[in-house]
């Protein structure tokens, strides 16, 4: 027996799956070898040490605290083989109204979470009921009502209750609160069902809110469809809401990428991330998230650009308070908008307004397929119109709205990004 | 009589939801105490027990009877916990070290202390560094630790949760033991 067998043989006695013949010939070795016998020795010793290891009491609460989470979770259902499943498809009148309502009633649970991995067979039949009767109420984390289409690269889903990035596809179910991402060299194309669509160029995230997306970094397209949706942009300093236009939002850490400054802190645990990764930590990220970088950090700052293509966009900062309409502003067609946070002068909610008219606009097609950008604006930056409060809400409805047929692409690339 | 954990399952999954706390008080112990393991950390351990159980439920109408319901469990707990670790920055393992310097060397040179160590302090103490030296093992290793002598899992039962060949499984141990005995005798004797 050389001391590699030896140890095979050890480890089958802390198994107990020696024979008796084996156990002897390890006895011989042990006998004639000092070595064999301080080695044997200290694999006791660590047998012992797990064998007196003592188990951690669970805290107290966790039961409640888990059925409390599950609690807000569908319920499952058997398929009802009944009455109800025998109803033709025409059915209405009282009966239905009846069930609409109750059905309304029962939403609040039902529909207080995603249901799409419930086994179809399972799902309460009332659930489909609420989907159709409640289709004025979304509750937050249903399925988004958009596809990927044109994935490139390396596209990724940070779903809202998971904690890993996972591979996206054009089959992909997208829910309200979910991240996609786009690495080095990626771009994907989201496509809602109003028209509205977005392109994500590379170095990209954004997370699908219900009025619109939230941009972290990295920069997006968007086209908004005229008579459509109300549609916000949102970055962690600015809110650009709009109906009807196109334009694109770039958000940029001058001195550091957001990864960069959250990783560092959390190397420094001087921030508190509970068993997620930094950037779970801040799924709500906001200009309030940025200031408690900024605070830690004093490199750190945001920059958000603006730049819009056709119509309107109304732009307002988005700090710890909500959009501030007397310091929002109107963009037209062809003007852009840089809005910075950081920590400067220590006022962390500070923030610069400039904004720029650009030329050639036009020639600024969305760089989506990888191929070299054209961008050639000449930014010329004038001071900020600072409106009077109460002037104007910072809402989009009464914003002019752009003449012609919006469901055109006004630019080529834009049109030729899906085929 | 006590159910059966499929029992409990089918009754969730015909609508009643509060059984799952069946499900939850019987194995709570278990999932806590891998995820405190792996993580030495008793928050981290408490988020991810909880994410764990929620987790099976989401997906409970995919449960396979054939396999245990606690495999299934802790098979979520590691994913869990392998997320945990990717998501930070310092879990490389100190004991990789001991590693590449190779077995034999150390074996042969240290033929000292054993004889004068003393009995009656090793039990505590060993303990100790024991815990210490299996926060530090590298991830794949520490899983198989955990299952196999924290939890007394078999080799098939850990091949499941993992989703590993036996063989791997007895490899990953074999080597995990050899690094831990080593990492022992080292904090020990210091040599």
């Amino acid at each position: 027996m050389d001391m590699e067998k030896f140890e095979v043989a050890l480890n089958a006695r802390m198994d107990n799956t020696l024979s008796g013949p084996e156990k002897e010939e390890l006895q011989y070795f042990l006998d004639d070898n000092r070595a064999a016998r301080n080695t044997a020795w200290w694999y006791d010793r660590m047998s012992d040490a797990f064998q007196n290891a003592d188990d951690v009491e669970v805290p107290n609460g966790f039961t409640e605290l888990v059925m409390g989470r599950i609690d807000s979770l569908p319920v499952y259902r058997e398929e009802p083989t009944g009455l109800m499943s025998r109803l033709p498809s025409w059915f209405s009148g009282k009966a239905a109204a009846s069930l609409a309502i109750a059905a309304s009633i029962a939403g609040v649970f039902f529909m207080s979470q995603p249901s799409e991995e419930v086994d179809p067979h399972l799902r309460p039949v009332i659930h489909t009921q609420v989907e159709v009767a409640q289709e004025t109420s979304k509750p937050k984390y249903l399925v988004a009502d958009l596809k990927l289409a044109s994935l490139s690269g390396n596209v990724e889903i940070l779903r809202h209750d998971s904690y890993g990035w996972e591979k996206a596809s054009a089959f992909s179910v997208v829910r309200y609160r979910d991240r996609i991402r786009t690495q080095v060299d990626s771009t994907v194309h989201v496509a809602y069902e109003d028209g509205t669509e977005l392109k994500l160029k590379p170095g990209t995230m954004v997370e699908v809110l219900e009025n619109g997306i939230r941009v972290f970094h990295g920069k997006t397209w968007i086209q908004v469809v005229k008579k459509g949706r109300h549609f916000e942009a949102r970055t962690p300093n600015l809110v650009a809401s709009v109906r009807g236009t196109m334009y694109d939002v770039e958000v940029r850490y001058p001195s550091k990428s957001l990864e960069t400054a959250i990783a560092d802190l959390s190397q420094r645990r001087e921030l508190l991330v509970k068993s997620v990764s930094p950037e779970v930590y801040f799924r709500d990220f906001s200009l309030e998230a940025v200031s408690e970088l900024a605070k830690r950090d004093a490199d750190f700052s945001v920059e958000s650009n603006v730049r819009v293509f056709e119509s309107k966009v109304f732009v307002a900062p988005a700090d710890v308070l909500g959009p501030d309409d007397s310091r929002g502003l109107v963009l037209s067609e062809g003007e852009a908008l840089s809005l910075n946070a950081g920590n400067w002068n220590e006022e962390l909610k500070s923030y610069r307004m400039t904004r720029a008219d650009f030329s050639e606009w036009s020639l600024e097609a969305p760089d989506v397929s990888g191929s070299a950008s054209t961008a050639n604006s000449e930014v010329t930056p004038s001071v900020l119109e600072r409106r009077a409060p109460g002037d104007r809400q910072p809402d989009t409805e009464d914003l002019p709205q752009s003449s012609g047929n919006a469901e055109t692409l006004p630019t080529e690339s834009f049109q030729q990004f899906g085929n | 009589m006590e159910r059966d954990d499929y029992q409990i399952v089918q009754q969730v999954l015909k609508g009643k939801k509060e059984a799952f706390a069946e499900l939850v008080e019987r194995y709570k112990k278990q999932v806590f105490n891998v995820a405190w393991r792996m993580t030495n950390d008793p928050e981290v351990a408490m988020d991810i027990s909880q994410e764990a159980f929620v987790k099976i439920y989401r997906s409970l109408h995919q449960y396979n009877p054939k396999y245990k319901f606690s495999s299934w469990l802790l098979k979520s707990v590691n994913n869990l916990c392998v997320d945990y670790f990717r998501s930070r920055k310092d879990s490389t393992a100190s004991l990789d070290v001991i590693m590449d310097a190779g077995g034999e060397g150390m074996l042969a040179s240290s033929t000292s202390s054993a004889d004068e160590y003393e009995k009656t302090e090793e039990t505590v103490e060993l303990r100790s560094i024991l815990k210490e030296a299996i926060d530090q093992l590298p991830l794949d290793y520490k899983s198989v630790v955990v299952l196999r002598h924290l939890q007394n899992l078999s080799y098939n039962e850990i091949s499941q949760i993992l989703n590993l060949p036996m063989g791997t499984i007895k490899a990953r141990i074999f080597r995990a033991r050899r690094l831990l005995k080593d990492y022992l005798e080292k904090r020990v004797t210091g040599f």
